[in-house]
């Protein structure tokens, strides 16, 4: 009887199943919408990823553990939320979520299918060391 | 890019000469002070640093070679460090006629080889699979007061390395008197819990083979009582030895070999972290989540603990097969280990030494920060 009511819940919900069959990626205006005028501050694999200030007009600024800021932008491809930096014209692609109002990104470039999680955001201004402060 | 090898590997008798002769100066400096002293000294604090810069070159390996004798060296160093430590108690804290500066020589010069050449032997032997070289190496850090080291290494660094889990690696930005603080006392606790889920699980197994008949295993003392024990006989012993002072030298000596465990466990995981992939689940230990060192001498008289990406993925290799990973597939410090060590002593220089060779091993999909960049233009794009 419990394996059967257990299948019917899991039917039911089918977030529940699996959570990365059932995800879909957030959209430019959506990924927009939840990060605008927000510092947020990545892990990876419970280690520091870095922080990032997302300004109007989609970009960005970036920075590890108080170094250099360094600016970017992103646009959308496909499903993918696509940046380029000032220091690295490269684009770096990535898919994002949102995990109950926190922003969780896949990185879809070589070597890709891990993540990063947020692991704090606020309202502030990043601090940043050498050139842009003060700017 | 790759650092041309050349093929020669290190003979064994290298090892054995740049590990074993500090002891002898050592022993000679107990007897008769002086000159002797001074000789151990500038070997463990100057000569190490001035052949690895003066010199340049990588030691090669030796490809399905068999080193029988590597064992053997090990051993001796093992058993080297646990006669050479009472000894020292002795000549720093007792009626050894010696003077008080030659005192202070002796303990850095004694304290120094215990940290950086007997540790890494014993740290050899705990990973050998013959009981009894693993008890010798284990004696080795419990004379040192740190007998946890032979559990929580193997079965907690070597599992949860490059990842929060692991309390001996240093996470970016963490200077090195908190690690010490975090990994000493993390490491202990998190080793008591694997040694004790392990005897759990024996047990079980042990009572599941009652029915069934065969030798069923049930585990013997708790090796962190053994640890404990063997301390305290260390100390009892300290204070035969020279009384009170000889216990407070024993245990300044413990923890300045400790400090230099730490140090290097410190140094050569510092900021670097296994990515999380959509499943859960980390990516596998590689090349790229241990920091290297080419340096020759120090690499010898280290018995290789510089080549520690090799380590981690082989962790039963005996130290001379062991291989320094390319350039561009494993980091690696342009210092030689010792001197990193002391680097990290002073959190904010390290910090900033290190930085732009962290940066090259940080994960992709946003810049690396690379020191390239203070000199470049910077385009203000600020509203």
């Amino acid at each position: 009887m419990r394996p059967f009511l257990a299948a019917l819940f899991l039917a039911a919900s089918p977030a529940l199943i699996s959570p990365a069959m059932a995800e879909t990626p957030l959209t430019g205006p959506e990924f927009d919408a939840n990060t605008v005028g927000e510092t947020i501050t990545y892990d990876y694999g419970n280690g520091l990823f870095g922080t990032e200030e997302y300004l109007e007009g989609r970009r960005v600024r970036w920075a590890f553990d108080g170094d250099l800021c360094i600016y970017g932008v992103w646009y959308e491809q496909g499903d993918k939320i696509c940046f380029e930096y000032e220091t690295d014209p490269t684009p770096a692609c990535w898919l994002y979520f949102l995990d109950g109002g926190q922003i969780r990104g896949r990185y879809m470039g070589d070597g890709g299918g891990w993540e990063i999680t947020e692991s704090s955001r606020d309202g502030g201004p990043l601090p940043c060391a050498g050139p842009d402060v003060g700017a | 890019m790759t650092i041309a090898t050349p093929s020669h590997p290190m003979p064994l008798g290298a090892f054995a000469l740049a590990a074993l002769l500090p002891l002898p100066l050592i022993g000679l400096g107990v007897l008769w002070g002086g000159a002797w002293l001074w000789a151990a000294f500038l070997y463990m604090g100057v000569l190490t640093i001035l052949l690895d810069q003066l010199i340049p070159m990588t030691a090669g390996t030796g490809e399905g070679v068999e080193f029988p004798a590597a064992d053997l060296l090990l051993v001796c160093v093992a058993l080297g460090q646990l006669t050479a430590l009472p000894v020292v108690v002795w000549a720093i804290a007792g009626d050894s006629g010696l003077a008080g500066g030659e005192r202070v020589l002796l303990f850095f010069a004694a304290g120094f080889w215990f940290g950086q050449v007997a540790h890494p032997a014993a740290h050899e032997l705990i990973h050998r699979p013959r009981r009894e070289l693993f008890r010798l190496g284990a004696a080795v850090y419990v004379s040192l007061l740190f007998g946890q080291h032979a559990s929580a290494h193997r079965l907690v660094h070597h599992r949860h390395v490059a990842s929060a889990l692991d309390p001996n690696t240093a996470r970016a930005g963490e200077g090195y008197y908190r690690f010490a603080l975090r990994a000493w006392r993390g490491s202990f606790v998190e080793g008591f819990r694997s040694e004790t889920a392990r005897r759990a699980q024996a047990k079980a197994q042990a009572e599941s083979n009652v029915q069934s008949p065969g030798p069923g295993q049930a585990p013997g003392i708790h090796p962190y009582a053994a640890y404990l024990l063997g301390s305290l006989a260390a100390l009892v012993l300290a204070v035969v030895i020279a009384g009170w002072p000889g216990l407070l030298v024993w245990i300044a000596l413990a923890l300045h070999a400790q400090s230099q465990i730490l140090l290097s466990d410190y140094v050569q995981h510092y900021g670097l972290i296994r990515t999380r992939h959509a499943n859960g689940r980390l990516e596998p230990v590689g090349p790229s989540h241990s920091w290297n060192t080419a340096h020759w001498f120090s690499s010898a008289m280290m018995l290789n603990a510089s080549r520690h990406s090799d380590h981690h993925a082989n962790p039963a290799r005996p130290f001379p097969a062991l291989r320094l990973p390319p350039v561009d597939e494993a980091p690696r410090l342009p210092w030689p280990l010792p001197i990193a060590c002391a680097m990290a002593l002073v959190p904010s220089l390290w910090r900033r030494a290190i930085k732009p060779h962290l940066a090259r091993w940080r994960p992709p999909g946003r810049p690396r920060f690379d020191t390239g960049l203070r000199d470049q233009g910077h385009q203000d794009t600020a509203p």
